[in-house]
Formats: C-alpha cells, sequence, structure tokens
C-alpha cells in the first residue's frame, strides 16, 4: 500500500495564504484541538494582571475572542511563521484580547473583596501563588500546546489511512486494548494490524520533524 | 553495537510520543464532550459567518 505524502496540518493549512481561510471545516478542527491551550493562556493572562476569580464565562468569551482574531490575522495573510512562533503568536493575541476584555470592563470590579469570590478559579489561582509557580504555569500552557500539536499531527494523517488501520491504531495505541481482542473485533491479522500501527507511527514522526510549529517542541 | 542503541533511542523516542498523544487523545476528545466546547464553537461559527458576509458585502461594493 502506498504511503500518503505528507499532508499540511490544520495550522498549516490556516496559516497558508493561497487558502481562504474562512469558516470551514479547519477552523473547526482547530478549535477542537486548540481549546484547552488557549483556555490556559487566556487563564493565566487574567491571573497575570490580578484578575485571580475571572469567571469561567468570561474566560469563554475572551477564547472566542482569541479565535475570532487569529482568524482575521490568517485571512489577512499577516502573520509570517518565519517571523515568529506560532506558540508567541497565540500567547500574544491571547494577552490582547485579555487587554481589550479589561479595559472594555474595566468597571466591573464590583466585588468588594476577592475573598468573597469562592469560585474555583480563585482556589486555583490561590494555590498556584502558595506553591510559587509563575514557571509552572508557562509549563502547563506548553504542556497543553503541545499536546493540541500532537493531536494536530495525528487527525492531519489520519484522513491518509483507511478507517481500519486508524481503528486498530487508536484501540491499542490510545485505548490500550489487547491486540486478539482487535483481532477478533476487526476480524484481520496480528500481522497487518502491527504493518498499519508500524506506518502511522513513521507518519506521525515524519510530520513532527518536518512542520515548523511541532519542530519546536520536537527537535529542542 | 551502535544499531542496537539507535534501535533503543529510536524505541524510546516512539514511545514518548506515542504517550504523549495518548494523553492528547484523551483529554482533547473528553474536552470536545463538554457544553462548553460545543457552546463556544457554536459562537464562534456565528462571529465568522458575520464576518464573512461583512468581508463579501465590502467587496461587492
Amino acid at each position: 500500500m502506498k504511503i500518503p505524502n505528507t499532508p499540511k496540518t490544520i495550522i498549516s493549512q490556516l496559516i497558508d495564504p493561497q487558502k481562504s481561510a474562512v469558516w470551514n471545516g479547519a477552523w473547526q478542527r482547530f478549535f477542537d484541538i486548540y481549546h484547552a491551550p488557549i483556555t490556559v493562556m487566556v487563564s493565566n493572562s487574567f491571573y497575570n494582571k490580578g484578575w485571580y476569580g475571572t469567571p469561567k464565562q468570561v474566560i469563554d468569551e475572551v477564547v472566542s475572542e482569541v479565535v475570532v482574531s487569529l482568524n482575521k490575522l490568517f485571512n489577512a495573510d499577516k502573520y509570517d511563521s518565519k517571523k515568529s512562533r506560532f506558540r508567541f503568536l497565540l500567547k500574544t493575541i491571547c494577552d490582547r484580547r485579555v487587554v481589550d476584555y479589561i479595559r472594555k470592563h474595566s468597571d466591573i470590579s464590583q466585588i468588594e473583596s476577592i475573598d468573597n469570590d469562592d469560585s474555583t478559579a480563585l482556589y486555583q489561582a490561590e494555590l498556584e501563588l502558595a506553591s510559587n509557580s509563575k514557571t509552572k504555569l508557562a509549563e502547563e500552557e506548553m504542556r497543553a500546546l503541545k499536546y493540541s500539536l500532537i493531536m494536530d499531527a495525528y487527525l492531519t494523517i489520519r484522513d491518509n489511512f483507511d478507517a481500519r488501520t486508524c481503528t486498530a491504531f487508536e484501540m491499542i495505541k490510545l485505548n490500550n486494548v489487547d491486540i486478539n481482542d482487535v483481532v477478533n473485533e476487526l476480524g484481520v491479522s496480528a500481522h497487518v494490524i502491527n504493518n498499519g500501527i508500524y506506518r502511522i507511527v513513521k507518519k506521525l514522526k515524519q510530520i513532527l520533524s518536518e512542520d515548523e510549529r511541532m519542530k519546536e517542541f520536537y527537535n529542542e | 553495537m551502535n544499531n542496537t542503541h539507535q534501535n533503543e533511542q529510536n524505541d524510546q523516542e516512539t514511545k514518548k510520543i506515542l504517550d504523549e498523544l495518548k494523553i492528547a487523545y484523551k483529554s482533547i476528545n473528553s474536552l470536545q464532550k463538554t457544553p462548553t466546547h460545543r457552546k463556544i464553537a457554536l459562537e464562534l461559527e456565528q462571529k465568522m459567518r458575520k464576518l464573512q458576509k461583512q468581508a463579501a458585502t465590502k467587496t461587492n461594493e
């Protein structure tokens, strides 16, 4: 079976100036995969600006604005991946949308004391403050982004393999199902399954070493 | 000897990638099922459609 050429990751598809990046499947997939790191970055940005107990619905609102900003930026072809790293772009946009929100709602400090705010975010912020974890906050962002990138890579190559190969891969490698159960369930030999897994892993490693944004994490 | 070392390194690298993918797969899949995620996705779709319409109107003008 022919191993397909390296496909473009979801971010690459959106950044590509040749592509009209209006709302389409790629944006939906982008949000599905990158929701977590954007949320962590927005939450941290509020926290770093002294907004310790930011309600969840506010975070959600800003997360949405971040994706809209990215859409505008990519559509206007204003992002040059050679000049700046995607992770810094994302972080900067999260910070800017948070500042926008704070400026827009600067008269929002109606809560007399943060002690009166019993939201979970407040407790998390206090716990983190207690453990002096400024570095940890950045690490959380990096980790969340790394998971999104590897998922992006996998979903990108997933479309290039047949459904049975991907199902077997996910059952065995991602859901810890025993290979004998997979053989019975899918009705194919263990050799075919192992061969499929080998091809997926090979392609995954290839894309991680070739894509600009993946290389930031996997070659450092 | 060199080959064995290279193979071991390769195996370790593969294991690391698969371990990370496993965590990503589980956490992202469960996040996608949350009402919050679906709500923001819907709002985003509406916002972007609106922007798209505005851009189209501008071009026509």
